[in-house]
């Protein structure tokens, strides 16, 4: 209607998303380093050959991946069930819920670093456990194969509630009476979940998968904090290595490439799932 | 006798939903049930379908017992008030889910789904999610998804209660055609008296869970069986008169009459409907409601009359009806 | 109270009183300024735990109007790594809010060369250097000019059981002899605990088991040896630590904090740890309290024991406007008197050669004339501005290592390769 009335919101959106990522794809083809003094000098795309050669930058990718698909496809399926058991009435209920969101609300740093405890070896609780029990010690921080599988915890632990939340509120916009209505056609509670509460909870998982991914795919001060990246850099992300370059080794030209080329890889897997989404769409909803 | 209630008693916690209840409903019948919300209606609806279970009591279809017998076996074609149309699926999805439930084979589902649509004149709209009709299509498809599952008995909650007042006019005879004239009985839950006395046989006044009366729309009408009945069916509502040595007397607006030589009576307002007028009087009996003709030139003072015999008598202690 | 009464007050008070009210506020204010206008204000950083120490000694510098410098401290974060995120973020901004800051000596090179601090070859008068221990002067220039004056010397030390043998382990072979011993008669848990983390600390110990078999990471002609022989037998000994048992599994994922702990409950015979760890091993909380002594590193008999230096430093930086004043506000926090209180409250090592000849001080603690000679066998990590790159790049090999990610010959060629390409793409030391 007044198309005029959208430019702030529109200024407002370049000026906090637009400038930042065109000054980083700028910045990519330039070397801004020790070397030149930290001044920016025009460096024919050097970064970006070097990025497709960084072995480095491939495996932290592979390992985002891993991290954001893992902790993504656990957190839906523990905050489905979560949703449906905060659903149903009982006792103190809104009490029950509050709780239930209280990880969400915990600072990223205090309950990684609380994780890291609950991991230590040999004086946190699972080790202690563990002892108990006389078991060998797993070492899961310090170990290669599973401390990336630690991390996942951590962070499904923290951000499952926040999908729990989501999912609740697209639960409660289906109505009883369709339940209702499903049984009196003969439908059994199992087949009601897949055939009315699945398909209409649709919208509201596709929408806590998109966020919780790009969120997951960023990740950075969950991982800083438990592992550094360790051990032998297996848990290690891409704004890990992002920021390693940037504040680390003051090498800002190649920071901005690694930046750019995550965006880019976020963006390819986003539509990738969007289109994911709207094939398994039209395979739920028979029309 | 095609439906039975037996001593139907129903809590919630500690309160009384329903208490006590005998209704039966023979084959072919309409019944509405009729009350003002939060009277048991919509529960007792609930009880017959199975999708909640009576404390206490007996519910019998076709003279089988179902009381223990799940919703699915107990074969009710239910119309919810929402019409609980499954969002996602179109209405040729929504009328076969059942079907399919019930293991009915695909071809055998086709038939059924695209004979129901034509009769419903919904044949254009079978690939439609619900969300593309309008209330009234909405409301059609509802009734043919019970329709298609050859109910025993029909359970109409409310069917009309979404919809503007003019649609409502229109669909009743259709509604009366598919259903209320067939073989089944048929309950009606509704708040409107106006409805129940259009569409039912008979009506079934609850309050508070308990049945007032149940009877033809006439017997309703001109033998109330108690204050409470009288005041709900009919409109304009009865005339209360102030109470007079443990009687109450009521007299319906229709029966009240201008006449030179009766009560003094002055006008406060007046309606003029078309069909009748109605004007609302200050006398000594208080405020009272008068419908007449609409040619009659009414002052603004007059003097009014009734025939005695059209009162209505009521004990002013029971409420309920005495014999006169 | 009674609000008419005030307002009353002020409006029967005579005229001459508000005016002399105001006089007096002006003044005030003239004052406060005349005052500010004489003293210079000068910002330090530093992490919290180096902003508490100093605390009193701000104060007693302030208080003295003779001065005419005012030293504000700006506490930074608790973990090292983050003041100088913190530092560099505030220096990329431009901002000139800090003066000084203390920095860690691996910073400086990187620091340097990107031109962010002030060269204090101006200030340094002649024999001023050279009345720092030799240990201590090392770690402060980039391309031969002094960027950082040393204000707390830090070295890798031994902690040993005295009261469960009778000498320390000087070599590598004894060290593992002594804590399968220990180990097998029950006396502790574990023989030796020290930092095996993926972070700086990891390098700081390897570094001391490399000198330690001769080997090496790049030496004086900018060749990169961590392949040699000698290199991989010395990471093959710090892998050998764990899977001979005399270091538990766990400390692949140990920081000085999870050694300090293990040792101080008793639960191992000998750590590798830092001067800090001292002071916290004779707390009452201590279960080796009295039983613990340090030694120099070990080392293979041909080879001279190396302790990792770490020390801490301040610098100038460019933005500040009273370069000479900072100068002058550091030389009071690193004086004789500063450090000699530092040390007996804290245990700062110091970097004042006098101080370890210090009669007070020696009679004070048992370990000074230990850390003395730790301090002139100390040295310095490779000093240059990519540090931070070759070092997470051995971290990574090492800790792969550690954890049986990677066969050693395998990551320390890795390790060497990458090493390579980065000191060669800079295209200098």
């Amino acid at each position: 209607m007044y198309p005029i009335l959208l430019l702030p919101a529109l200024i407002l959106l370049f000026g906090v998303f637009g400038i930042p990522i065109v000054r980083y794809i700028w910045l990519s083809f330039h070397t801004s380093s020790v070397l030149t003094d930290l001044l920016p000098i025009p460096n024919n795309g050097a970064n970006w050959i070097r990025l497709f050669s960084d072995s480095r930058f491939w495996q932290d990718a592979i390992q985002t991946f891993r991290f954001a698909i893992s902790s993504v496809i656990l957190e839906i399926l523990i905050a489905i069930s979560i949703a449906i058991l905060l659903n149903q009435t009982f006792k103190n209920r809104g009490i029950v819920r509050t709780i239930t969101l209280l990880p969400w609300a915990l600072p990223t740093t205090i309950m990684a670093l609380s994780w890291r405890w609950i991991f230590n070896t040999p004086y946190g609780p699972i080790e202690q456990i563990l002892t108990l029990f006389h078991l060998n010690s797993i070492n899961i921080l310090s170990s290669p194969k599973i401390a990336w599988f630690a991390t996942v915890i951590a962070d499904v632990w923290k951000t499952t509630p926040f999908i729990a939340l989501i999912i609740l509120a697209g639960l409660q916009t289906i109505p009883e009476d369709l339940y209702e209505a499903f049984k009196l056609e003969g439908g059994n509670e199992f087949s009601a979940f897949q055939k009315i509460t699945l398909p209409l909870l649709q919208p509201y998982i596709f929408l806590g998968l998109l966020f919780r991914f790009a969120q997951a795919f960023g990740v950075f001060d969950l991982i800083q904090i438990m592992t550094g990246g360790g051990p032998a850099s297996t848990t290690e992300s891409l704004s890990l290595y992002a920021y390693l370059n940037a504040l680390r080794y003051l090498d800002f030209g190649y920071s901005s490439t690694i930046i750019i080329a995550t965006f880019i890889l976020m963006i390819i897997f986003s539509l990738f799932t969007w289109i994911l989404i709207r094939q398994t769409k039209s395979l739920l909803s028979i029309r | 006798m095609s439906l039975k209630l037996r001593n139907i008693s129903w809590k919630i916690d500690k309160q009384w939903i329903i208490r006590d209840l005998n209704i039966d409903v023979k084959d072919g019948e309409c019944l509405a049930i009729l009350g003002p919300s939060g009277c048991g209606k919509s529960s007792t609806l609930r009880i017959i379908a199975g999708l909640e279970k009576a404390n206490e009591g007996h519910v019998y279809i076709d003279n089988i017992d179902v009381t223990n017998t799940s919703p699915v076996d107990r074969k009710v074609g239910m119309v919810f008030q929402s019409y609980a149309l499954f969002p996602h699926l179109s209405i040729a999805a929504n009328l076969s889910l059942g079907l399919k439930i019930r293991g009915i084979s695909r071809k055998e589902q086709e038939k059924r789904v695209s004979s129901i649509l034509s009769i419903m004149q919904l044949d254009q709209y079978s690939d439609r999610l619900p969300s593309e009709l309008s209330g009234g299509q909405r409301q059609r498809v509802a009734l043919a998804r019970a329709l298609l599952r050859e109910p025993s008995i029909y359970l109409l909650d409310e069917p009309m209660s979404n919809l503007d007042a003019q649609l409502r006019e229109e669909l009743r005879p259709e509604l009366r055609r598919l259903v209320i004239y067939g073989e089944k009985p048929v309950l009606y839950v509704t708040h409107d008296q106006q409805e129940a006395m259009a569409m039912a046989d008979r009506i079934a006044v609850l309050k508070n869970g308990n049945l007032e009366q149940i009877g033809t729309p006439e017997q309703l009408y001109k033998f109330p069986t108690s204050i409470f009945v009288a005041s709900f069916i009919g409109r304009p509502q009865i005339n209360i008169l102030p109470v007079k040595k443990g009687l109450i007397k009521a007299i319906r607006p229709e029966h009240i009459q201008p006449k030179d030589e009766g009560i003094p009576a002055k006008v406060i307002h007046r309606e003029w409907l078309g069909l009748n007028q109605i004007i609302l009087l200050e006398s000594s009996f208080g405020t009272l409601r008068m419908s007449c003709d609409p040619s009659v030139e009414i002052p603004s003072t007059l003097n009014i009359y009734w025939d005695a015999k059209n009162e209505h008598h009521f004990d002013a202690q029971t409420k309920k009806r005495i014999k006169n | 109270m009674n609000n008419r009464k005030i307002v009353k007050g002020i409006k029967y008070s005579n005229f001459k009183y508000l005016l002399l009210t105001l006089i007096l506020v002006i003044f005030n204010i003239l004052g406060i300024k005349a005052q500010s206008k004489k003293a210079v204000e000068i910002n330090f950083l530093m992490p919290a735990p180096f902003a508490e120490s100093t605390k009193d000694l701000v104060k007693e510098f302030n208080q003295d109007k003779n001065n005419k410098i005012n030293i504000k401290v700006t506490k930074g974060p608790l973990e090292t790594e983050s003041v100088s995120d913190l530092a560099i973020s505030s220096l990329l901004l431009g901002d000139n809010s800090f003066d000084v800051i203390l920095i860690d000596i691996t910073w400086l090179p990187k620091y340097a060369a990107a031109g962010w601090l002030v060269s204090l070859d101006q200030f340094i008068e002649k024999g001023e250097w050279e009345s720092l221990a030799p240990g201590a002067r090392l770690g402060n220039s980039y391309e031969n000019k002094i960027y950082r004056w040393p204000f707390v010397a830090d070295m890798g030390l031994l902690y040993w059981r005295s009261d469960l043998m009778p000498e320390p382990p000087k070599t590598p072979e004894e060290l593992i002899d002594i804590s399968l011993k220990l180990k097998q008669a029950g006396k502790v848990k574990y023989g030796y605990v020290w930092q095996g983390r993926q972070y700086e600390g990891l390098i700081c110990v390897f570094l001391e088991v490399l000198n330690a078999f001769g080997g090496g990471w790049i030496n004086d002609s900018n060749e990169i040896t961590l392949s040699n022989k000698k290199s991989i037998q010395a990471a093959n000994w710090l892998k050998r630590l764990i899977s001979s048992g005399v270091s538990p599994k766990s400390v692949t994922n140990f920081s000085e904090t999870e050694a300090l702990q293990a040792f101080k409950e008793g639960n191992a015979a000998l750590m590798r740890n830092w001067p800090y760890a001292w002071a916290e091993l004779q707390k009452e909380s201590s279960a080796v309290k009295g039983k613990v002594s340090i030694a120099n590193m070990i080392a293979k008999n041909n080879q001279v024991p190396v302790s990792t230096l770490g020390s801490w430093g301040f610098s100038v930086l460019q933005g500040s406007k009273n370069k000479s004043e900072a100068y002058r506000a550091i030389k009071y926090l690193t004086s004789t008197n500063s450090q000699k209180r530092l040390f007996l409250n804290n245990g700062y090592t110091p970097t004042r050669i006098d101080l370890f000849k210090d009669k007070e001080l020696i009679s004070n603690s048992p370990i000074l004339a230990m850390l003395g000679k730790a301090l002139s066998s100390a040295k310095p990590r490779p000093e240059t501005p990519y540090y931070a790159q070759i070092s997470n790049i051995l971290q990574t090999q090492i800790s792969a290592i550690l954890t049986d990610n990677k066969p050693i010959d395998e990551a320390m060629k890795l390790a060497e390769i990458k090493t390579r390409q980065i000191i060669s793409s800079s295209g200098q030391k």
